[in-house]
């Protein structure tokens, strides 16, 4: 299934990390392309700014950011998209994604991403955000779901029926996290299969996969371990819907060897045009 | 709901805070979130708040290592948890979070050797903004010989962009280089310390300075030529000429100037 703006499959990518630094520098790994944490870009011209340069030579580079606070109702901060644009322009960026999030209101930053409502009101106030965003920035903007450990009484539309309507209403493309997605399904007890099942075909131009963790009560987006089989599954069921989509492997906590972070990546290769029955068979057996 | 994420003290306590009770009364608040099957309302709220708390401590640490290794695990996250409570990022950036930390020690009472924890702390500021500096073109020594002799007294010295001069009572640098390579600790004494922060390589180096030198070095990154710097410098007790080009040549090998003209 082809997306709306009809970009291609870039193949597996990793999130590009400080402790991976040398080795990359050192043995140019072969890589499909790397996804940049924006905000670690923008106001550093060191070895950061350096590295980056490195990479943005030699593989495609996705930027990926937490600023954009769409769920604000605090002004939008051109300071930061002026940034953001000159460094899409510099590293030759494929794409640049956030978060369907707010992350702080009256001046003030949490630096989280924390959980909207979800209801008419806030759905018409984000889709002209993130119209005026894509505006200045002069390209599309595909949100990501979030991993959430709370939601609101008032929400009256499920999470993914409110992405898809925000992509109708602001012309934004998606980023599927099906990790977020198995997340926030065991926080809230919702199914997570009716989610990707749910999320328009054509609006989605990048996964995300990452590892949890369990607390038993609810479960964390850490990115600190390796994806679990549910997670696989749901991985499979995506791809399955969506066809072959630029697949991206986050881990940034506890983060192992370059070498293991990219062996997971690859992994996603064999969930990748399963036969559907094995699908099936997959969702069985993690469902419980 | 930022308002409860933003204060101290148990989740039942945040939800009454003033701050809280302005977004909505605190008897409202456990029934603006539906309880998952596990979790209560409040307990929800309150992943948040743990979170929000790590993150910022986190960030904090990354920038000020001396300073979190010296008053160890507990008494770091207390000075960061009260920084953060009077100072909450205003930015999309955490680079810049910790920048009031050296001021904010400053005021604070009943600290383990004060004077000592705010050199750190001001070393450690400083070394971010070196980290952080665009990089600059470098000139070599080469870059005084294009002058001749008499131009000498007019030339002007532009310094990296990547440099920063720190006055401390302790040699405070020398803990953060053992810390940095691994070493012994040392036992810090008292000691004026005069100091060049500066990036070569990507990598921060801290360079000591004699008052002299010290003094020669901020004249001329504050825009003064060599002349005026030099008789600055000798007219506050200065040392013998022999010496500034000893100093001279080791801040050119380290690539302290992008630029030298008249
Ligand atoms: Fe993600």
């Amino acid at each position: 299934m082809a997306n709306n703006w009809g970009i291609p499959d870039l193949g597996f990518g990793i999130g590009l990390r400080t402790v991976h630094f040398p080795h990359i520098l050192a043995k140019s790994p072969p890589v499909d392309w790397f996804e940049i944490l924006s905000e670690n870009f923008l106001d550093t011209g060191g070895r950061p700014a350096y590295v980056l340069d490195q990479v943005a030579e030699r593989y495609p580079v996705v930027m990926h950011g937490v600023s954009l606070s769409v769920g604000s109702t605090d002004p939008i901060d051109f300071d930061y998209l002026r940034k953001l644009k000159a460094l899409a322009c510099r590293t030759r960026a494929r794409w640049i994604s956030d978060h369907l999030c707010w992350t702080g209101v009256s001046g003030v930053n949490t630096h989280d991403l924390l959980p909207m409502p979800y209801t008419d009101e806030s759905l018409r106030h984000a889709a002209e955000r993130v119209r005026v965003i894509m505006d200045y920035l002069e390209r599309p903007v595909f949100l990501e779901n979030p991993s959430t450990y709370l939601e609101f009484s008032e929400s009256t539309w499920s999470e993914w029926d409110f992405l898809a309507e925000l992509t109708e209403r602001s012309g934004c493309g998606l980023l599927l996290d099906v990790n977020n997605v198995y997340v926030s399904a065991f926080n809230h007890g919702y199914d997570a299969f009716e989610y990707v099942d749910r999320i328009p075909e054509d609006r989605v131009v990048q996964i995300h996969l990452a590892g949890h963790t369990h607390k038993g009560t609810h479960i964390l987006d850490t990115h600190s371990d390796h994806v679990v089989d549910a997670v696989w599954a749901l991985y499979r069921r995506a791809s399955q819907r969506l066809g072959n989509i630029s697949t991206l492997l986050e881990w940034d906590e506890d983060i192992p060897s370059f070498d293991i972070v990219h062996a997971e990546a690859l992994k996603a290769r064999g969930f990748r045009a399963a036969p559907q029955n094995e699908v099936t068979r997959a969702t069985r057996i993690h469902a419980a | 709901m930022q308002a409860c994420i933003l204060a101290e003290g148990p989740v039942e306590q945040a939800i009454r805070t003033s701050s809280a009770t302005k977004e909505f009364p605190a008897s409202r608040a456990p029934g603006l979130i539906r309880p998952s099957r596990t979790l209560a309302p409040l307990e929800r709220l309150d992943i948040y708040r743990g979170m929000y708390e790590l993150r910022l401590t986190e960030a904090l640490r990354t920038d000020y290592p001396g300073l979190a290794h010296f008053l160890g695990e507990e008494q770091f996250a207390e000075l960061a948890r009260l920084y953060i409570t009077a100072h909450p990022s205003r930015s999309y950036t955490l680079n810049r979070l910790g920048d009031g930390l050296p001021g904010f020690l400053d005021d604070l009472e009943g600290l383990p050797r004060p004077r000592l924890l705010q050199d750190l702390a001001r070393l450690e500021l400083a070394s971010t903004f070196v980290f952080d500096e665009e990089e600059s073109p470098t000139a070599g020594p080469g870059a005084i010989s294009r002058f001749s002799y008499q131009q000498w007294d007019d030339l002007r010295f532009t310094p990296i962009r990547a440099l920063r001069l720190v006055e401390l009572s302790y040699p405070a640098h020398r803990y953060l280089e053992a810390l940095r390579s691994e070493d012994a600790l040392p036992r810090l004494r008292p000691a004026r310390t005069r100091l060049v922060v500066y990036r070569r390589d990507f990598h921060v180096f801290y360079l000591p300075l004699s008052r002299p030198a010290y003094a020669l070095l901020q004249s001329l990154c504050e825009g003064l030529t060599l002349g005026e710097a030099v008789q600055a410098m000798f007219d506050a007790g200065g040392t013998g000429e022999g010496l500034v080009y000893e100093w001279f040549r080791n801040w050119f090998t380290e690539r302290l100037f992008q630029r030298v003209y008249v």
